[in-house]
């Protein structure tokens, strides 16, 4: 039997505590051996609070010997640079979202973990939820016909406090609620219709990070033709949601894993739900952060891929950029902005 | 009183707390976009984002810590007090807030009470601010009445104090016409003989508004002053004007208001005795808590099984301790589950009399034209107009499903 996977967690912010530590002790892959973080009195804040005495230090470079991984859950500017400095050190990642704020960093790590045969994963952890796979899985047969419309939707008033307060800040979060909220969501759509060939975006920002945006996403390549929408806001809360209308129906579910609910176009006064017929590879106890550390477990001690790869991390980083910087047909630039 | 006298507002730099709310960021807007100097202070982050999309700058502050407070409001000559919370934001944040403002020379408080004091449904007389306020102990309305209380005290030591107590808020943002929309696409919604009572209601511009009024108004006199936008406006003007927002197809529902289903709540808190407290300790609620530690689900297990030897006195003992078995009734109305339903059983307008004459207040946005802007901004917010919108009453329609 495999000895217990030791994973660092950089960061002992919100993230860590609530998400990452709770996942790394329920595992029976993993054990936390060490956390790190500048504040290092947070860190054992968070080591007192589950009973744990892991190795705490103020860096990175302090514990890359003891560890069999790492996660990386700081604020978002940090996370391409750390990575990077796992990487050298030959010790695989998994990076929270988004892997980096400029594309050209994303590449560096990209490169560095092909280069050194690193494991990096990063942390789109909604993939892991059954639905997003079982659409995909339908999408790919071809059973729900061709899709015509998507609307993805999620907003709350507030919400996730980081303790370091970055996400207001557009440098260090690199955008405002597009990238908080919307990243999970366009990684979502990579994962089930591949890049887009036209992107534009409304939002709020007078200053400082958007607090409420509206992403306009058309296929017309591939022999796709999809008009999308995504709408997002940390202003008003949006009943959230996944819609698609196809040539046979009408599928929606919740954004937080919730079943997949199917209207035919043929039985519109009737809603069923999906089920996949293949066994779950999870138990249905497995919080999605259990689900996607035992994934980046397993592809580092099989040398295979992780669910989300850096270079899908990356493709999201340039859609978000992209939607910034407004790419519409033919390349123009058009960054519109609401009243 | 009048606003003749009224300091320039480039003299003032105002602290506004709970500056991430609802009231908060619409005001902290305000007054920056007026020129004022706005010092805004939230207690977290993660409820900034109003204000950070503008880039106003935020400080993160915590009333319910004493540290900092002398800091915090060095320069400042005004504070306005919108913050929301839990008890001890309520009630000690508040004390060591005002024990700070005194303590800095603030020139004017502005605190927001809240028409709940006067309880729910509110008695007749609240008319006016003067009739008695009896809120259940522990309710909103009560922790409302004890800052009040706590402001008009500060008053009374010199700290010139403003007590502004709006009814329920409108406008853009507001959650009490969100949550009014959501409840009326979802059907819980019941109008109460065609909606023919009184809303108290008012635009949080007009709200705003009567803030600004009150921080230079010529003297503040620590007691509540009601702020609403009219006293003429009925439910089912409301509701007309929200229904078409809610997507919904039909007539809004409409019951007497004789059925019995509408009757006043009970009291939030029964009333209390030694003997009730004794035999909710004996009850099988915390029977089952206990039962969690060893030792005492076996003390539990022996005690029932010598009980159970005696049928009778086990089931009078049950009876006496868990009480008849109760069948609640399930009538239609169960279907209007819409919080906001009872509120037309309050029945009272509040009037406008001391707001006119210590403030000089009148709306600034007539009712009917506030409905018309939510309108058009929930509209745009939520994309109502946009393509993809049957797309997305189809997903809430089936979502809905699900739910049930």
């Amino acid at each position: 039997m495999n000895r217990p996977f030791r994973i660092g967690i950089v960061g002992s912010g919100a993230v860590a505590r609530l998400c990452h530590v709770p996942a790394v002790l329920a595992s029976p892959l993993s054990a936390l051996t060490a956390l790190v973080d500048p504040v290092t009195e947070r860190a054992r804040g968070v080591a007192r609070d589950y009973g744990l005495d892991p190795v705490i230090a103020p860096s990175l470079d302090d514990v890359l010997d003891k560890v069999d991984g790492l996660i990386i859950a700081t604020p978002n500017h940090t996370h391409a640079p750390l990575a990077l400095a796992a990487i050298a050190a030959g010790v695989p990642c998994l990076v929270e979202k988004p892997l980096c704020i400029a594309e050209a960093e994303g590449q560096r790590v990209c490169e560095a973990a092909d280069r050194g045969n690193v494991v990096v994963a990063v942390g789109y952890c909604l993939r892991f939820n059954e639905g997003v796979g079982l659409v995909k899985q339908m999408l790919d047969e071809g059973s729900l016909g061709a899709v015509r419309q998507f609307h993805i939707q999620d907003g709350s008033v507030g919400g996730w406090s980081p303790e370091s307060g970055y996400i207001l800040d557009r440098e260090s979060a690199g955008g405002g609620v597009l990238t908080v909220t919307g990243s999970h969501h366009l990684d979502r759509i990579l994962f089930w219709f591949g890049y887009p060939d036209e992107v534009a975006l409304q939002h709020d920002a007078a200053g400082g990070p958007e607090a409420h945006c509206l992403a306009t996403i058309r296929y017309r390549s591939r022999g796709l033709r999809i008009d999308g929408s995504m709408l997002f806001s940390k202003l008003v809360r949006l009943d959230a949601g996944v819609a698609m209308r196809t040539e046979l129906g009408t599928l929606a579910t919740g954004v937080y894993g919730s079943p997949v609910l199917w209207r035919g176009a043929d039985r519109p006064g009737v809603v069923a739900e999906l089920r996949g017929v293949r066994a779950s590879r999870w138990h249905p106890d497995k919080t999605v952060f259990q689900r996607q550390l035992e994934d980046f477990i397993e592809a580092c001690r099989r040398q295979h891929p992780p669910a989300v790869t850096a270079e899908a991390g990356l493709q999201s980083v340039r859609l978000i950029n992209e939607l910034y910087r407004g790419k519409v047909a033919g390349g123009a630039t058009a960054r519109e902005e609401t009243a | 009183m009048t606003t003749s006298a009224s300091p320039s507002r480039s003299d003032m730099r105002v602290a506004v707390f709970g500056a991430s709310g609802f009231v908060g960021a619409t005001l902290t807007e305000r007054l920056i976009d007026a020129g004022v100097d706005v010092r805004a202070f939230v207690n977290t982050s993660g409820n900034a984002w109003r204000m950070a999309r503008r880039g106003i700058p935020i400080r993160q502050f915590d009333i319910t810590q004493g540290s900092g407070i002398a800091e915090a409001l060095a320069g400042c000559t005004h504070v306005v007090n919108c913050t929301r919370g839990s008890d001890l934001v309520m009630l000690e944040g508040l004390r060591r807030l005002l024990r700070g403002a005194r303590a800095a020379g603030i020139r004017r408080f502005v605190h927001l009470s809240s028409v709940a004091v006067y309880g729910d449904p509110p008695p007749q007389a609240a008319v006016s601010e003067g009739a008695p306020a009896e809120p259940p102990r522990g309710s909103y309305g009560w922790l409302k009445l004890q800052q009040d209380l706590c402001v008009e005290r500060a008053h009374a030591h010199g700290l010139d104090c403003v007590v502004l107590c709006p009814p329920n808020i409108g406008g853009p943002y507001s959650p009490f016409f969100a949550g009014l929309v959501d409840d009326l696409r979802r059907g819980r919604f019941v109008l109460l003989d065609d909606g023919d009572a009184p809303v108290n209601v008012v635009d949080v511009d007009n709200l705003c508004h009567a803030i600004e009024l009150a921080l230079t108004a010529d003297q503040g006199d620590g007691r509540r002053i009601f702020i609403t936008d009219g006293p003429k406006i009925r439910w089912r003007d409301l509701i007309d004007a929200l229904v078409p927002l809610a997507g919904r197809a039909g007539p809004v529902p409409s019951l007497p208001l004789t059925d019995t289903f509408w009757s006043p709540r009970a009291p939030i808190v029964a009333r209390s005795s030694p003997l009730r407290s004794l035999l909710h300790l004996l009850s099988s609620d915390v029977r089952a808590a206990l039962r969690k530690d060893p030792m005492l689900e076996s003390i539990d297990t022996t005690i029932r099984s010598l009980v159970a030897r005696v049928p009778l006195v086990e089931a009078q003992l049950r009876n006496r301790v868990e009480g008849p078995i109760r069948v609640a009734r399930i009538g239609e109305q169960g279907r209007y589950t819409s919080a906001f339903s009872r509120q037309q059983l309050r029945m009272v307008a509040h009037e406008l009399g001391r707001a006119e004459s210590v403030l000089g207040y009148h709306p600034e946005r007539h009712f009917d034209a506030a409905l018309e802007r939510y309108a058009r901004w929930y509209r745009e917010t939520y994309i109502l107009d946009n393509p993809q919108s049957q797309l997305i009453a189809d997903m809430r329609e089936m979502l809905a499903v699900q739910a049930d």
